[in-house]
């Protein structure tokens, strides 16, 4: 407290050189700068020539700004975790009431351990402002400044001429810039002023999410910047609530770049490339963009003294340096590309680029300094700590000089283009509930709401899981029901293996849930003709669409039971061409009511003028002995009332489904009894799609389901569930081991969303790529083997998992699937063997 | 795309090896000998005007000079030209200090006027 007192006692107030900030121009005493405000641009799982239009794209934006000097501007902005819960609390009742939940555990604290997830994670949204010079200040400005006018509306408009014309250069693609508000560039000069320490908004909770312009004075104006001569790093110390916040900062400064290859190498982006670390820094570049023809002259000086060198070596009978002849090669060559080049390829970057890094204290600060420089020295390139800190320091707040003139580099506009500081991970919808954050290039919040494709986009909500064992399907159908259900939107799970029945228990939701096993279902439950409910009145604007739809469901239910009774014959029999006729004969007899069922259907088949229908209907009284059998035969005398439960898990216990790479000879009669069980479950399951209104938010989730790709039947109530997804408002989330069952189904343009996890095989991995709509062929297949690496110490299953997702922008971004502001949900998902639970069942 | 900086053509040493057929037996750049001129006769200007007792043949002087200029050279390369040396020798004095030698200023926001539409 004595040392903060006294640094208070002895500090020098600093009068910044911006005097004016008005729209998105600054002016400082001598110069006026317009900035913009970038947009993001998407770089993961792009083809290699997407990556290089991007990146000439920039280098044409850069090179029409020759004669301009450039500022630019990286930093974060911490996510607005409070506007987002505001925001999705107010999309959630739109749809209805959320659940309550229980005491400590409500739909309200639910959203705030979401929130201090946000906020402990330093999830920030990543921001490039962009700074062009647009000329000087007259002496008449300068007068009006002394005698504190402010800018007058003549010198106004004579900079506005200027900015219309840079606007269009801004605005163009690879750059997608806008106008920066003056609260926006506001912001920029507090955070820049106060480098290092924590935001504004992270450092206390402010009622309504916003800081005004005094609350963020009176954070600036206590800032205070401490250095020791030749320091390492400077002190940067605000007061907040009496108590101080520090931070040690260390700005670095782009060394030796030497040439490197883009995109084939597979590198990011030279600047972005800081987004993989595990810390934040701010980035800060000021260059001069030169036409080629203001950039030779100096060329043309380094080659004379080049030439010079290779003369005075043989004056003095001497070898000459093997690097002087290649760099008046070099020289030559460059010099050619100025003259002789285009644009943009003539056009150079001559500047400072510089790299501010924090820490808690000095030792943390330049342990970081030293992660910062081992992440290039892998590009080859240096990155240095010069002298001059606290002017480094300084140089980040729009305006102010440039603080030390050493290591200006020279580039080439398209190398300082390859910098691409506004590329970044972005993807999901910012409005649903958190589910993960980004890993791939760089670190932001995934949320996601599977009700978005179809409620804003007007697209399906078809939502595909792939990934191959222990890649975290079940976790995130498991997560996505959770939060769905949590939401008070009705859904339904359909997960034959059981573990996510562990759901219903949550105390939290154990109330509005219910587990039904359908291997201990009620005789008829799963009746081909009933799992398909008749289309009712009130769903239907007109008397024609209603009689559509009750011809649609009669026609659906025949093809049903034509597939069950071809699935529940032995092959040979379903290979008999005789076969398809007459079971086609008595299933068109037997009609396609919801009152029908399969004794009908044997009755039909025995009355058939082709003996072979006997031998069919024999074939199904043989099945019907099996005990499960009683599950489809028999039917239902009243239509059947589904469970008004807002979380419905169906599980099928015992149910032994045979291994697709086995052919269909080789079953057991279980296993040919599996596949209509899982056929008719999935179609019982898809049933709450229609009992409730059609605006309604459903959401389903089917695990298992690439099985259904081999029948007729299957892939028709999937093309039925892609299309329905949207008119129904409905999530369908579908969880598949291979990639190729999914394409199967025929529904590949319906899919909105799509994750894929963990897949080890090349080609099954290309499949999988091909959902995603990425370019196969160019090393992304190891990207997804790569997934979620296996952790040492048996703690894997409680890292979150990672997917790669496309969602319904297009945007393609690895995922890690984030649970532990949950961690009551986790266990309940964690469904990894564990020596714990093996010694307990041994003692049971 | 193969993309290059020009910093490495300006990345030449410039050696001077003495008068031609005079070969030096060290390797020195030419920034070296001038600011080991500058530094001599700094050296000197520093003996006229002090009590420091001076001898006609100046062997301390070169020895010193060579130390200074070699200690210069270390800081000086391509990178960091000498009058960028400099000036980051000189920001670092002329940063105001406070009793325990420290640098300490207060950047000022509130003087910062704001207009705008959205302001």
């Amino acid at each position: 407290m004595r040392k903060h007192r006294r640094d208070r006692a002895h500090t020098t107030p600093l009068r910044l050189n911006v005097r004016e900030i008005n729209d998105s121009l600054t002016f400082t005493q001598g110069t006026v700068t317009c900035w913009y405000l970038l947009s993001p641009q998407r770089w993961s799982f792009r083809s290699d020539a997407q990556r290089t239009d991007l990146i000439l794209h920039t280098a044409r934006r850069l090179a029409a700004l020759v004669g301009h000097r450039i500022h630019v501007r990286v930093t974060s902005r911490p996510y607005q975790a409070r506007a987002w819960a505001e925001n999705l609390d107010r999309i959630t009742r739109q749809g209805g009431a959320p659940l309550p939940g229980v005491d400590g555990n409500t739909w309200g604290t639910h959203l705030m351990a979401a929130q201090e997830r946000l906020r402990h994670a330093t999830l920030s949204d990543k921001e490039v402002y962009v700074g062009v010079d647009v000329g000087m200040r007259g002496k008449a400005a300068n007068l009006a400044e002394h005698l504190r006018l402010g800018v007058t509306s003549k010198e106004l408009h004579r900079f506005r001429a200027r900015q219309a014309r840079i606007g269009e250069i801004m605005g163009g693609a690879g750059f997608e810039g806008r106008p920066a508000t003056p609260d926006e560039i506001e912001w920029l000069m507090h955070r820049s002023v106060a480098l290092g320490l924590p935001s504004p908004m992270t450092l206390s909770p402010v009622e309504h999410g916003v800081w005004e312009r005094d609350d963020l004075a009176a954070f600036s104006d206590t800032v205070r910047h401490v250095a020791k001569p030749y320091g390492k790093t400077v002190r940067v110390v605000a007061t907040r609530g009496g108590k101080d916040i520090e931070r040690h900062v260390a700005v670095l400064t782009m060394g030796r770049m030497d040439s490197f290859t883009i995109p084939e190498s597979g590198h990011d982006p030279w600047i972005q490339h800081t987004d993989r670390l595990s810390f934040p820094v701010e980035w800060s570049a000021t260059f001069d963009m030169l036409s080629g023809n203001h950039a030779r002259g100096e060329i043309n000086r380094s080659l004379l003294k080049i030439r010079d060198q290779q003369r005075h070596y043989r004056d003095h009978d001497m070898d000459e340096p093997l690097d002087l002849a290649r760099k008046a090669d070099r020289a030559r060559k460059i010099e050619d590309q100025m003259t002789e080049g285009d644009t943009v390829s003539a056009a150079r970057a001559h500047g400072w680029w510089r790299i501010a890094v924090s820490g808690r204290d000095e030792d943390e600060c330049l342990e970081r300094v030293r992660a910062v420089q081992d992440l290039y020295e892998s590009m080859h390139m240096s990155v240095e700590h010069p002298a001059a800190q606290h002017a480094l320091v300084r140089e980040f707040i729009p305006g102010e000089p440039v603080g030390s003139t050493a290591h200006k580099r020279r580039l080439e506009c398209r190398y300082a283009a390859a910098g691409l500081p506004n590329v970044t991970a972005n993807v999901g919808d910012r409005r649903g509930p958190y589910t993960g954050y980004t890993c791939g290039t760089s670190r932001n919040a995934f949320m996601f709401d599977p009700h978005y494709g179809p409620e804003v986009h007007e697209a399906s909500g078809l939502v595909p899981i792939v990934g191959g064992l222990g890649a975290g399907k079940s976790v995130l159908l498991g997560t996505l029901a959770y939060e769905s259900t949590r939401r008070g939107i009705v859904s339904t799970i359909l997960d034959p293996s059981g573990p996510l029945a562990r759901l219903t228990h949550l105390p939290e939701i154990a109330e509005h849930a219910e587990h039904i096993d359908l291997m201990r279902a009620a005789p008829g439950t799963l009746n081909p003709y009933s799992v398909i409910p008749e289309p009712l009145p009130g769903q239907y604007a007109s008397t024609d669409e209603l009689a559509e739809a009750k011809a649609e469901a009669e026609a659906n239910r025949k093809m049903l039971a034509t597939d069950v009774v071809r699935m529940l014959l032995p092959p040979q029999i379903d290979a008999m061409p005789q076969t398809a006729v007459v079971v086609a004969d008595a299933v068109r007899a037997n009609g396609g009511t919801w009152q029908a069922n399969l004794w009908g259907l044997i009755a039909e088949l025995d009355k058939h003028d082709n003996e072979h229908g006997f031998t069919i209907a024999n074939y199904l009284r043989d099945m019907n002995e099996l005990p499960q059998a009683r599950l489809f035969f028999g039917g239902p005398s009243h239509q059947r009332r589904d469970s008004e439960a807002t979380l419905l898990v169906l599980t099928m216990a015992g149910l032994n489904l045979p291994d697709s790479s086995v052919d269909r000879h080789q079953w057991t009669t279980g296993e040919r009894m599996a596949v209509p069980l899982l056929h008719l479950a999935t179609y019982y399951a898809t049933r709450r799609v229609y009992g409730r209104g059609m605006q309604q938010r459903k959401f389903i989730g089917l695990d298992e389901a690439g099985q259904m790709g081999a029948w007729g039947s299957g892939r028709a109530l999937f093309t039925r569930l892609a299309r329905d997804t949207r008119k129904w408002n409905t999530a369908a989330v579908v969880s598949s081991q291979d990639p190729g069952d999914v394409l199967g189904l025929k529904v590949a343009n319906f899919i909105s969303t799509a994750f894929v996890g963990r897949i080890e095989d090349h080609d099954v991995a290309a499949e999988a790529l091909r959902l995603l709509r990425v370019p196969t062929g160019v090393n992304y297949e190891s990207v997804l083997a790569g997934l979620s690496p296996h952790v040492s110490g048996g703690r894997g299953s409680r890292a979150g998992r990672e997917f790669v997702v496309k969602d319904v922008e297009g945007n393609v971004e690895k995922v890690r699937i984030d649970l532990t502001h949950n961690p009551s949900l986790l266990s309940a998902l964690d469904t990894t063997a564990r020596l714990d639970d093996r010694q307990e069942v041994e003692v049971a | 795309m193969r993309l290059y900086s020009d910093d490495d053509v300006r990345r030449t040493n410039l050696v001077w090896h003495g008068p031609t057929g005079w070969t030096l037996p060290w390797s020195a750049r030419y920034l070296a000998y001038v600011t080991g001129l500058c530094v001599f006769v700094a050296i000197l200007l520093i003996e006229a005007v002090t009590p420091i007792p001076s001898s006609y043949i100046p062997v301390w002087e070169v020895s010193i000079t060579v130390l200074v200029t070699t200690a210069l050279m270390m800081l000086v390369d391509h990178d960091r030209p000498l009058p960028s040396v400099l000036r980051d020798f000189v920001t670092e004095l002329r940063g105001p200090r406070d009793r325990n030698h420290e640098t300490c200023y207060q950047p000022r926001m509130h003087k910062v006027r704001v207009r705008g539409t959205d302001a």
